[in-house]
């Protein structure tokens, strides 16, 4: 990636213990500009715990994140409010709220992030999100009738509602069939199209990542241990892309 | 053998300590969204129906029953010691309903029917993210699921609480005075006899704040689960647990408090 792009999330030196293990350790990666950048690991190595310091769930216990160049503080409430205005985040399971129906679901989203809309206006965003995702006149449906699938597009109807600038991903083809991986996949793809937005998705779904990815990173140790392109991947020489890549149990990634 | 057991009991009671020191610090910022529940009461009003409204067909017919039974055990226990002393029941019946019974029975009740599902709501929110999804959404959780369940607990817990008095009294005046013939004036006149205008102070206090803090234990349990369906489980035998004895423990607090101060 070239310096003609622009920063949008900088991390620098960030660390976290959870549960007196060392998850995040001096951590540092760059996401330009309306990019998608696919971040690779092993289960339970950070991926999620990164994803959650950048929308402010998790407190760093050392360390800076940036967003657009903008110092990130998650114990300021107006710097969280702003940060959580620019992001929106696709959970692992979903994270649906199953007292209300999918309509309920995304017009939640935007009561909160988006007061100053008219109703009519709300409206008017659900419906088109929920034509993004493929799911147009499925606003009443109640969340216990959708299937896996389902429940991961109305999830990220509802990740995109307000029209964030970055958009965070938790494993978004986790537990899915492969038909419905490449669907959404393509739903990634053709949201990034017309929406442009950065879009940072942790996944270890290689299949997944080479056809969304525009650069991809590993991370191991609580450091990021590999960044670049999508091809890059296949024919890179580091150790321990090249281990994750073809699956060998021996190497410098160990469990 | 014997260096394990101080460590595992100094254990114990730092994690004691800091539970205790969570559950103050989560109740003090419970407390801090109490006026913007005011200004925005939605959540406030349908935790009232929840609380509230849905509990009160049980509170009632436990009430009665617990008259019944109260009136029929008092004069047939009083009856057997002593002819024609199931005239003075309405006496015991309305000090025993008012400042112990109506209270810790209405508690009891809304712990098993309302704490264990908020606990296991609020939990089941928590382990699938749906707690860190509101956050994204720029709402504080507190706020929206804690405040107005503590607010609904405190204003609901003593009219149901009424309720509950007033219902079982009517069971046990109905025992009274026709399974035992006692005159139905001189029931009404022994009744209001022991009364005093604190014992409706005391009932009040007990209910509103252990239908306070009832409610904090339970949202507390809830938003503090980890580890799946069997986490959300462990935390709702809790919740139970915790508020059935605080329950317990409160009354036994306000009442000798009450009786200390007149």
């Amino acid at each position: 990636m070239g310096t003609d792009m622009k920063e949008k999330i900088k991390i620098s030196g960030l660390s976290k213990k959870l549960g007196g293990r060392m998850i995040l350790n001096g951590l540092d990666l760059t996401i330009y500009e309306g990019e998608t950048f696919v971040l690779l690991g092993q289960s339970g190595i950070g991926k999620s715990v990164l994803l959650k310091h950048i929308i402010g769930l998790f407190l760093p216990d050392k360390g800076k994140i940036y967003i657009d160049s903008e110092l990130f503080d998650p114990q300021d409430p107006k710097s969280l409010k702003k940060v959580r205005k620019k992001c929106g985040m696709l959970f692992q399971g979903g994270a649906l709220f199953d007292s209300l129906s999918v309509g309920e679901n995304i017009t939640f989203a935007l009561d909160h992030l988006r007061p100053d809309l008219s109703q009519e206006e709300k409206q008017r965003k659900v419906q088109i999100s929920l034509d993004l995702v493929e799911l147009e006149g499925k606003e009443d449906l109640p969340i216990a009738s959708l299937s896996g699938g389902m429940m991961k597009r109305v999830a990220l109807a509802r990740a995109i509602v307000a029209e964030p600038e970055i958009v965070l991903f938790d494993e978004p083809t986790t537990g899915l069939d492969p038909i419905m991986v490449t669907t959404i996949d393509e739903l990634i793809l053709s949201i990034k199209r017309k929406l442009n937005t950065t879009f940072v998705v942790v996944t270890h779904d290689l299949y997944s990542a080479r056809s969304i990815a525009d650069r991809v990173g590993l991370i191991f140790n609580g450091r990021i241990v590999f960044t670049g392109s999508a091809p890059d991947i296949e024919k890179s020489e580091n150790p321990y892309i090249h281990q994750f890549v073809n699956g060998i149990p021996s190497g410098p990634l160990t469990a | 053998m014997s260096s394990v057991k101080p460590n595992y009991i100094t254990g114990k009671i730092k994690y004691f300590f800091n539970e205790l020191f969570t559950f103050v610090k989560f109740s003090l910022n419970a407390f801090r969204h109490v006026p913007h529940n005011i200004r925005y009461p939605l959540e406030f009003f349908r935790a009232m129906y929840e609380i509230g409204v849905k509990t009160l067909p049980i509170i009632l017919l436990t009430g009665f029953f617990t008259g019944m039974i109260l009136g029929l055990e008092l004069s047939d226990t009083f009856e057997a010691i002593i002819a024609g002393t199931s005239q003075f029941i309405g006496a015991a019946l309305s000090v025993g309903l008012l400042k112990e019974l109506g209270p810790v029975l209405t508690a009891l009740i809304v712990v098993s029917r309302v704490c264990s599902s908020v606990t296991a709501k609020l939990g089941t929110m928590r382990v699938t993210e749906q707690i860190d999804a509101l956050q994204t959404f720029a709402v504080d959780p507190v706020d929206f699921l804690v405040t107005p369940r503590v607010m609904a607990g405190i204003v609901s817990v003593p009219v149901l609480s009424a309720m509950s008095i007033s219902i079982a009294f009517l069971g046990g005046w109905l025992m009274v005075t026709v399974g035992f013939e006692v005159d139905n004036s001189l029931f009404w006149e022994m009744a209001q006899f022991p009364l005093k205008l604190y014992f409706v102070w005391e009932s009040v206090t007990k209910s509103a704040v252990i239908g306070g803090v009832v409610l904090l234990i339970s949202t507390y349990m809830g938003f503090h689960t980890r580890g799946g369906a069997e986490g959300v489980g462990k935390a709702t035998i809790r919740s139970v647990v915790t508020s059935s004895l605080m329950v317990i423990v409160l009354d036994y607090l306000i009442g000798t408090a009450y009786i200390l101060a007149y």
